[in-house]
């Protein structure tokens, strides 16, 4: 058995599958991207469509206020208008003011001042309605204060003109009033780096590696196992060079990425991505011998690999409260590329699971071949 | 053969790939159960308490005691929080370490005399790594509110400074200074009737949890379109390219693999839809007006799926090609939909999207329902799922030996 043959031929096959290969250039630029950008992410461009239907001046004055919100774009027009571009998807929220909204105000009352619409288009609308009702509070704030000036015997305009003055400052200063957060003990330290380019490039690289396996789908049944299976080959050295190419090329991907990160311990994390990589190609196995098809592979690929990235913590942290999922999810390899991102000890854990993935991958990928062979 | 018949056949056939088909219906499954246990501490918020508290008051001052009774014996009265007082900092930060409260708020001495004389106080929320999910949107909540509060302050100090300056005796400003404070914790605690809300906190805290659901929902649905894309190419390259089949007759395939795609979509968010609603206890109002969001979406990804089928010879390729368009669109929804410097063609492309009017119908008709968006999301959806079906056809024919 030529398997020295096998790996020219894959390589070959690998480089010039243009849809395979676009994965995983895909999956390096969207990774820098998120290297580079994803520490600066804000909550800039979201439109916000403004009706003033008050009566009086204050409704003005809340205007002036929420402008000065960071990361909203707020627009002045009307009810229709508004209606209009948040139903269009031209806007994702819409405040109207309504018209009793400076009387209430004078009077003492509360009910009712302002209409939220928030349209639920994205993640950073959560703090778009505490926002809103604290800049009502401020309009409301600031008249109940100066109505207790002017209740002040002998007080003058200018008095309250110099009031005007001096509120405009009182919002941008720093409030009296703060609450420190302090996470208790077992807590982990904050990280200030996510690391989310190579922990997202990780979860694309294992994509790739199962998308890319057709051969392993569409020969596990019919051909090269069976083939190889029959000259009495051996199928851990069959899967090795098979899948070399492979798990080369998303290493290669791996090294911009890894340039753009500012990790400060590249090499450590190269290696940990290495055994991370060589694991993922087991697990591409085991998926692509249970899918069988290719149209089956398209289906499990992108399901399993959200699944497993997403319990080993590499799509997004895994959730304090459940520590049950850190410890089981240190079956994936994921879980050990996650402890070399953010340099715990994961050599002997990583080296483990990719030896038990690699035995269970060995193991169906011959249950398969022989299933098949006695077709 | 009726076209009830073919519709019945094209479903046998297209189900009858055992292992696609099921895996398309079943895939949802998995990842709407992770996402379920990964919100699970604010999917209990429905009828349970929140989360439990300690609470250690060493500021003696009456305006601070009376301000945090308001807040405290509300959020306990409406079930959100329980709250203990403790006797000092170490037994509160042992409560949480220990896991038997969630958090410990504690408001050190002298709290109220430094914010009013101008000098900044600053409380301490101690919280559990194990319930830091609510903890901390609960934190948010109350840092925001506060922090209005305490510039509040500073207005009632300048309107003591214009009472100094008149030369008012001690008693009168005295008097400006409880009036104006007492003023500011009625806004306080009223702060969620402004929008015609009960409550202090956590206002729209879930809507992160709205579009991250809606989002999953149409994923998934467009997942469950790929046996579609595969079998279509498949049936154009092996059978209908090599047979002549009659425009009528070709026609009456077509629908019928619209309609067939359409009942496996359906089926995939048959079994998403129960989950959501069981997770959020969505109002049945809300709950149905979803139904004709999915019918309409089941039938624009199922056509979509039967023009992208139609566009490829090979079915590997049909289904890159399904791969890449869906990446694309959900990359687009998730990364894209609130961005305003986007080129006005890319926005345009957004606005248009069938896979973002989908999500949107799902985020907005399960929660809070705009009629006018639900309207434009529905005729956007129809008139993709038209110049799909359309394009489809034109595509079918043309691949097909008629």
């Amino acid at each position: 058995m030529n398997y020295f043959a096998l790996l020219k031929g894959r390589t070959r096959a690998l480089l010039t599958d243009i849809s395979s290969l676009a994965v995983i250039i895909l999956a390096v630029v969207v990774s820098i991207y998120i290297s580079r950008y994803s520490d600066n992410e804000s909550v800039n461009g979201i439109i916000i469509e403004i009706v003033n239907e008050d009566k009086g001046m204050l409704g003005e004055h809340l205007i002036d206020i929420l402008s000065s919100e960071e990361g909203f774009e707020f627009n002045l027009t009307t009810y229709d208008e508004a209606v209009k571009e948040v139903a269009g998807n031209k806007a994702q929220g819409m405040i109207e003011i309504l018209p009793d909204f400076s009387e209430k105000i004078s009077k003492g009352e509360y009910e009712s001042l302002v209409q939220i619409t928030v349209m639920a288009d994205s993640y950073n609308m959560t703090t778009f309605t505490e926002m809103v009702i604290n800049d009502v509070i401020k309009v409301w704030s600031e008249k109940l204060a100066e109505k207790r000036i002017g209740e002040i015997e002998g007080v003058k305009q200018e008095d309250l003109n110099e009031f005007s003055r001096q509120t405009k400052d009182v919002w941008k200063k720093e409030s009296l009033l703060d609450i420190q957060s302090v996470m208790g003990k077992e807590g982990i330290v904050q990280k200030e780096e996510t690391f989310f380019g190579i922990r997202w490039y990780a979860a694309f690289a294992m994509f790739y590696l199962c998308i890319s396996g057709t051969w392993m789908c569409n020969y596990s049944s019919t051909g090269l196992l069976r083939r190889v299976a029959v000259k009495n080959g051996k199928i851990p050295l069959l899967f090795t060079f098979q899948s070399l190419p492979g798990v080369v090329v998303a290493l290669l991907g791996f090294i911009p990425v890894l340039a753009t990160s500012g990790h400060g311990n590249p090499l450590m994390v190269f290696l940990a991505f290495g055994i991370y990589i060589c694991s993922s190609a087991t697990l591409a196995l085991i998926i692509c011998c249970i899918s069988g098809k290719f149209s089956n592979l398209v289906l499990i690929s992108p399901v399993s690999t959200m699944a497993v990235s997403l319990f080993s913590g590499l799509l997004c942290e895994l959730p304090d409260w459940a520590k049950i999922w850190d410890t089981a999810s240190a079956i994936f390899p994921g879980h050990w590329l996650y402890n070399g991102i953010f340099q715990k000890r994961f050599f002997a854990g990583s080296v483990l699971v990719f030896a038990g993935w690699f035995m269970i991958g060995i193991f169906i990928s011959w249950i398969f071949s022989k299933k098949k062979r006695y077709e | 053969m009726n076209p009830f018949l073919f519709i019945l056949y094209d479903i046998k056939r297209l189900f009858g790939r055992g292992k696609t088909a099921f895996i398309a219906m079943l895939s949802p499954i998995p990842v709407v159960l992770m996402f379920a246990l990964f919100l699970a501490p604010i999917l209990t918020d429905g009828n349970e308490t929140f989360f439990s508290g300690a609470i250690l008051n060493e500021d003696d001052s009456e305006s601070v005691n009376q301000l945090m009774n308001i807040i405290v014996n509300y959020e306990v009265g409406k079930g959100n929080v329980a709250v203990y007082p403790v006797k000092d900092k170490e037994t509160g930060e042992r409560l949480v370490d220990e896991g038997k409260v969630s958090v410990f708020l504690y408001i050190p001495p002298d709290t109220y005399n430094d914010s009013m004389n101008g000098k900044k106080a600053v409380l301490e929320f101690y919280y559990s790594p194990a319930h830091s999910f609510d903890a901390l949107t609960f934190y948010s909540g109350i840092k925001s509110s506060m922090s209005v509060f305490g510039q509040g302050i500073r207005l009632v100090n300048i309107a003591v400074g214009i009472a100094e300056k008149l030369g008012l005796s001690q008693e009168e400003i005295i008097r400006i200074w409880d009036g104006g404070v007492n003023d500011l914790q009625t806004v306080f605690i009223h702060r969620g009737r402004v929008i015609g809300k009960n409550g202090i906190f956590l206002f729209g805290a879930d809507y992160h949890f709205r579009f991250a659901i809606a989002l999953l929902f149409a994923t998934c649905a467009y997942l469950s379109s790929f046996p579609i894309i595969y079998l279509t190419s498949l049936d154009l390259t092996e059978i209908f390219n090599k047979r002549s089949v009659p425009t009528k007759k070709l026609f009456t395939y077509y629908v019928s693999r619209i309609i067939s795609g359409a009942v496996l979509i359906m089926f995939s968010f048959l079994i998403m839809f129960p989950v959501a609603r069981a997770l959020r206890q969505i109002p049945l109002n809300f709950a149905l007006s979803v139904i004709p969001g999915m019918l309409l979406t089941s039938l624009v990804f199922s056509a979509l799926a039967v023009l992208t089928g139609s566009l490829f010879k090979r079915g590997q390729s049909a289904l890159w090609g399904g791969l890449y368009f869906g990446t694309a669109s959900i990359a687009g929804v998730a990364f894209l939909s609130d961005k305003t410097d986007l080129p006005e063609a890319v926005s345009f492309l957004m606005r248009i999207s069938p896979f973002r009017a989908s999500v949107s119908i799902f985020s907005n008709a399960m929660f809070n329902l705009m009629v006018e968006r639900y309207t434009y999301d529905m005729l956007i959806l129809l008139a993709a799922f038209l110049i799909f079906s359309v394009a489809g056809f034109v595509m079918y024919r043309k691949r097909s030996a008629v």
